[in-house]
Formats: structure tokens, sequence, C-alpha cells
């Protein structure tokens, strides 16, 4: 037997083991502070599991109620949840699959069963390597994944500990210390961040989804983005009335388990965590989150559009839970700015200090995202092929309703949604000024919001800037041949309100946002319909942020940029297919 | 006296009380075995932090059944629940040959226990359902029962889950107490 000391030491390492993030919830179950490890596979579970775990003869060991041999740590250290995530889970799409509550003992049984004894999800293959299912896209996402979670890793750090420090204050550092892999770490993090809001949004995902299991995860994003949208009209009543956060939080969860589950979405797995993180927090953070979110954004803006490294950092800032719901938001208002920089000066002076940094940056990015913008005409060519038929509905949407119509024929149009993009998608590449559209957009969600009840403050964020893109599109789009224009007006408007939006839509709306909005509204009131279209222009912005994230990621790595893109819009799961990462890009600016 | 009278009194009437220990090393199958008995069914267990206590009427006899957690740590409380203590059911995973050393020594200490003296003992060579489990003999070899002096014992080769062996040994226990009673 040890002697006491060394007991001592082996409880004291498993006690650090335990507040590792990954280790933090129950491996099969989720639910919080497992206090049992099951020695099989060197997890943490909770006590159901461990039970569960004990029928298939699994072993289980109580952390507090016995005595583990330094051998036990030491495996325990090699292992822990993150491990055994990546051998036993590692075709567990989280996005889409719902672990088990606790609550349910048979499905917890099943899941054992499958995971551990069937192995139905270790996957035999590298990670690199496409689940026998997935088909290209998942392959390229998958690489894309690694990459931007090779960035995101070794840049997240800073937000993690931000977020650490927040969250747990002291903690941090002996997270930093602790033996498990820092990659595992760090996922282990955003996956448990992003856990407990996603149980719902994965709820609601099965139950649209849950035919659509074989699907490419691109069409998940995709279809997460729709499937927002929709909710959103579910929900569109309670969101019409207000722009309250909470519309959005189904759109945070799905994100957000989309993010976590799939690495290429780690950017907006960061988004969702933050998404969660906020919801959590709420009223605590959301005042600090917006100024967060904003200097992030700014950053992650500088970084797609100039440089893709910093794309990762952003996507690093995204990891962090506090920053990512409002990042999102940001960062697509700092590429509205980088659009109309002219035009973005005004806006700034609206947002607050932090805001005028970012647009600086995003002044000097205007020229790169340019540049990008070519290439994202590549990504909208594929866009337009998946949304073609949508287009049609899309435009003809944009061309009856054009003003009036706009939140109903939004709503026609989201209900064709893809079709809107395709339109958008096609001129946004002409139309890099579109982002700051999107902006408008999102401004327009804001003043439209009258209009486009139907969509949820989420589907703000996504949907909204399809729709002016596809408003726009109908309306100005033609116009955009000559963007300048158009920005010009969306800028003016749309802009302020879509930095109040992003913003309002958060937590911190009431804030600044709120006080934004009201400027905003006015002015919109004054150019009700004339300048909404505009907004809808905006639509192009969208274009633009996929492009933007396009193609600085590229650099950083081919497919990466598309699972950069992802990172800052739904983009990720869209990327393989590029019509899909327009379509993921729309979505981010909504985020955004 | 009153205790004592009580306890003639029932007996006279065939009607006995019985506390009894149910100990062995965690996850030998002592909750589902509890509940087995109790219920007749086979429930969903937790790694027991402290301990189950039930009241399982058989053979004329009110046994009363501690079943204590086995986690390590937890072991050293056994001893609280020694006193009047006439019986100990020593649950072992037969299948669990990498600890047999280890419920060997933990029996063994048991036994040693001066207040246990007058206990008999009946090991369940549990988790017969299981490939690889030991029978009876394996068993009793890997205890080293036949080290076991001046004591009653039996072992019974059981499976919980399947419901099988539980009550041949209750009979047994029924038996053995009513005769030294």
């Amino acid at each position: 037997m040890s002697s006491r000391k060394e007991e001592e030491r082996n409880e004291k390492i498993i006690r650090g083991l335990m507040k590792l993030p990954p280790n933090r919830r129950c491996i099969n179950c989720n639910s919080l502070g497992p206090q049992y490890v099951c020695t099989n596979f060197w997890t943490f579970v909770c006590t159901t599991c461990s039970g569960i775990h004990r029928e298939f003869t699994h072993r289980v060991k109580s952390v507090s109620m016995a005595k583990f041999t330094s051998q036990e740590v030491e495996a325990l250290q090699r292992g822990g949840n993150q491990r055994a995530r990546e051998m036993f889970l590692k075709d567990w799409d989280l996005q889409r699959q719902r672990l088990p509550d606790s609550s349910n003992v048979d499905r917890v049984r099943g899941f054992i069963k499958n995971v551990y004894e069937d192995r139905k999800y270790a996957g035999g293959k590298v990670l690199d390597k496409p689940p026998r299912d997935m088909q290209n896209l998942r392959n390229q996402e998958d690489e894309t994944r690694r990459a931007s979670s090779y960035h995101s890793y070794s840049q997240s750090p800073p937000y993690e500990y931000q977020y650490e420090d927040r969250k747990y204050g002291k903690q941090v550092g002996v997270l930093s210390r602790k033996p498990g892999s820092d990659r595992g770490y760090y996922e282990g993090k955003t996956s448990s961040l992003a856990y407990s809001p996603g149980r719902l949004a994965e709820q609601m995902y099965e139950d649209k989804f849950a035919n659509e299991g074989s699907n490419s995860r691109a069409s998940d994003y995709s279809v997460s983005s729709l499937g927002d949208p929709f909710r959103s009209d579910n929900q569109s009543p309670t969101f019409q009335g207000k722009l309250s956060s909470p519309p959005r939080h189904p759109l945070k969860d799905l994100l957000v388990e989309s993010s976590q589950i799939k690495g290429a979405l780690e950017p907006n797995a960061k988004k969702g965590s933050g998404g969660t993180t906020r919801t959590q927090r709420t009223t605590s953070s959301g005042s600090f989150g917006s100024f967060d979110s904003n200097s992030v954004n700014s950053g992650s803006f500088v970084d797609v559009v100039s440089e893709p490294e910093q794309s990762a950092g952003t996507q690093l800032g995204g990891r962090a839970p506090v920053l990512s719901v409002q990042k999102s938001s940001v960062s697509v208002y700092p590429v509205g700015i980088d659009l109309f920089t002219a035009q973005l000066t005004q806006q700034p002076t609206g947002f607050s200090s932090p805001s005028i940094d970012l647009f600086e940056k995003p002044a000097s990015s205007t020229a790169p995202s340019q540049d990008l913008f070519k290439p994202s005409d590549i990504n909208v060519a594929p866009a337009v092929d998946l949304f073609a038929d949508i287009t049609h509905l899309s435009s003809v949407a944009s061309s009856e309703p054009k003003p009036p119509a706009a939140s109903f024929q939004q709503d026609d149009g989201w209900a064709t949604f893809d079709v809107p993009q395709h339109e958008v998608s096609t001129f946004g590449i002409k139309f890099a000024p579109h982002v700051s559209t999107a902006h408008g957009d999102q401004a327009s969600s804001m003043n439209s919001s009258l209009q486009w009840p139907s969509v949820t403050n989420e589907s703000h964020g996504l949907f909204p800037s399809v729709e002016n893109q596809w408003h726009s599109g109908g309306h100005e789009v033609q116009p955009f041949g000559v963007p300048t224009s158009t920005k010009g007006g969306q800028l003016t408007t749309p802009i302020d309100q879509k930095s109040t939006n992003p913003f309002d839509l958060p937590y911190d709306s009431n804030l600044e946002a709120s006080s934004m909005f009201l400027n905003m509204s006015s002015l919109q009131a004054a150019l009700p319909e004339s300048q909404l279209p505009p907004s809808y222009a905006e639509g192009f912005s969208q274009p633009w942020f996929s492009s933007d994230t396009m193609t600085p990621y590229i650099p950083a790595a081919p497919q990466g940029g598309l699972a950069y893109l992802t990172g800052e819009a739904p983009n990720p799961q869209f990327p393989n297919i590029p019509s899909q990462a327009s379509v993921a890009s729309l979505s981010g600016n909504p985020f955004a | 006296m009153g205790i004592l009278f009580t306890r003639m009194f029932s007996s006279v009437f065939g009607n006995k009380e019985a506390r009894i220990l149910v100990l062995g090393l965690d996850n030998a199958g002592k909750t589902t075995i509890l509940y087995r008995l109790q219920m007749g069914e086979v429930v969903a267990t937790i790694p027991t932090i402290g301990f189950n206590v039930e009241t399982v009427q058989y053979n004329n006899i009110k046994f009363q059944v501690w079943d204590l957690g086995g986690q390590t740590s937890i072991r050293p409380y056994w001893r609280c629940y020694f006193p009047n203590t006439q019986a100990i059911i020593y649950v072992v995973d037969s299948s669990d040959t990498d600890r047999l050393a280890i419920a060997k020594d933990e029996f063994h200490a048991i036994l040693e226990e001066e207040e246990l003296k007058g206990a008999v003992v009946l090991i369940f060579a549990n988790k017969q359902d299981l490939p690889g489990a030991l029978d009876d003999a394996g068993v009793t070899e890997a205890l080293e029962l036949h080290k076991i002096k001046n004591r009653q014992w039996a072992i019974f080769k059981t499976s919980a889950i399947k419901g099988e062996g539980l009550f041949e040994g209750l009979d047994w226990l029924s038996n053995t107490l009513k005769s030294g009673a």
C-alpha cells in the first residue's frame, strides 16, 4: 500500500484532473461534477453513469471514497474525458447527436453500450480521414477543423484564461498546469461550455433533422441556419415584439452544438460557447461582453481580412465563451465598416471607443477584403448552384415586396432562404460593400424587426443579412454594380443599426445598443422604405463576410480558410460547399 | 433483558430476527443482491456511499440486511456496524480475479474482528453469469476459506442478475441461525 503521503498526493492530482474542463462533466451524460472514475476507460463519470458502467462490468471508483494507486493516477493523467472522447466518440457528432440525459437511464445505458462496448463511434480512422459515411465535404471539414483547431489552440490560451478567470477565478493557473494535453483541455472547455445550452438546440436539432443524420456537416449547418429562421418564425411573435435576447438562444444553442462537435466549426463553437456562457451569465457578463466582443471582433475582423493567422486568433477569441456571441456580431460589424470606411467612421462615433479601434483595423483590412472578394466570387458561384433553385424564389420575393413586404416577403425569402442567398452571393462577390450592407441588414433587422418579425433575433443575425441581401439584390443589388452607393446608403442607417443591433441583440442591447438603435430607428423611420432597401443590399455584406473570411482563411489553409469562415459564422459547416459557405457567411453576419 | 426475552419469545414462535451485514469489495454486487432479495428484481444501482438497509422476510426469519458500501475509503467504517451481527454475507465478484487477493485480505480482516466472533459467514461467489467467473471452488481457494476456524461458513455460486443461488444461501443462513439460536 502506498504511504499516506502518496495517497494524499494522488488524491490531489485527481482533484486537479477533475477541474479540467473536459473532466468537469460526465463524459456520457454531460452532467456536472462527475465524482467517479471509470477505470476501464479512465473517464470521469457521474454517479448514475458509474452505476451503469458497472452493469457492463466496467470498474468505477469513487474519487472521494476510493483510493487510487499511483499507476491509476498516471493512467488517469494520460486519459481523462478528452482523450476518451477522441478515442470512443470520434464519430459522435455532438452537433447532431445529443448525449443521453442522466435521468434517462435506459438511454445512458444504450449510449454506454454503443460507445464502449460496441465502439460504434470509436472510428478506427485517423482524424483526417472522413467518417465512413462522410462525404468529401466532411473530409474537408475535418481538415479545416484541424487547421483551425490548431490555430485556435495555439492562440486560444489567453482567451481561455480570461474565461477561466472570470468563471473560475483562481483555477486558471491550476488548469494550465494540468497534465492533460492542451488541445484536449481547450476542446474540453469549449465542449463543456457549449453543452448546457447545446442540449436544447440539439433537441430542436434532432427534431428537425433527425432524418438527416447522413447529411454532411455542411448540410447540417445550413440546416441549422435555416432551422433557426424557422424557429424564429415560431418564436417570431416574441421576437417581433422585442429584439430581446431570448430568441437568440436557440441559434446560439445550435451554433454551440454544431461548433462544439465539429472541430472545423471551432469558431462557431466558440461563439456558441460564448453564447452559452452568456446565457448562463446573461446579465452579469452582458456589459463587458459587449466590449469584449467588440475588441475580439475587431481582432477577428482584422485577422480575417488581412491575415489568416490572425483569423486563428479570432477563432481563439471566439473560443473564449464570453466573446463568442457578440463576436460574431462584431465581426460583421467591422467588416461593414471596412467596406464603408468613410461611413464607418460615422458609425464608430455611435459606438464606444473599442468599436472605434476596431474600425481602424477594418479600414486597413478593407483593401484585403476587396481582394478577397474575388475569391469570394468563386465561393459564391458554388453557393449559387446550391441556391440556384431558391434564388428564383428569393428574387421573386425581393422584387415583389421590396419595401413593404419586407417583413413578410422576408419570411418568404426565408422559406426560400437559400435562393436569396444565391443572388446575394453572386452579387455579394461583386459588392464587397455588401458587408456593410450586412450590417445594415442587421440594422434593418432592428428596424426591420418589425418587418421581419418572423425572423428571430438569431435569424436576424443570419437571415436578416440574407434577406437584406436579397432585397438589395432585388432592388439595389443591380445598382450594386456600384456597391459604394448602396453602401453609403446602408452605411448611414444600417451601420449604426448594425452596430447597435449586434450588441443589442446579444445581451447588452439595452446598454449601448438600445440607444444606438433608437437613434437608428429614428433615422430609419425617416427613411423607412428607401433606406431599407439599401440595408437589404447589405445582403451583399454577407458575401463579404464569407468571402473575407474565406480568403484570409484560405491562406492559412485552403480548407482551413473555409473553416475560418465558418468560424466567424456558421460557415465552417458550409466551408466544404462554397455555396454553403456563403450561406454560412450570411448566418455569420447575423451572428455578428 | 427485555431484548433477550423478546428474542427468546420470538424464537419460540419461529419468528426470528437476524441482523446481517452484506460486505465485500466495491462492485461485488452487494446492493444488487440486497434488492434482489428484498424486491425480487434487478435494480439499477450506483456505487453505495454509506449503506442500504432492508428487511427481508424469509423462512420465518426477519433478516435485517445491511448493505455497506465497499469503496476503499469506506471499508474502515464497516466495523461500525459489527456489533450485534449474527451473520456476514461476504460477496465476491468471481470474475474480478485481479482483486480476489484484496477480497481475501478484507475477508480475513473481518474474521479477525472480535465483534464478529459469533457471526456465521455466508460467501456469495457472485457474478457467475459473467464469462471467466471462478466457480465456488475457485473462490474458496482464492479466499483461502479453508483457513476459517471455529466458524460456520458456506459458499454459494450466485448471480444476482439472474437471481440464482441467492435464496439457497438464505436457506442455509436461516437454517444455520435457527439451529444456532
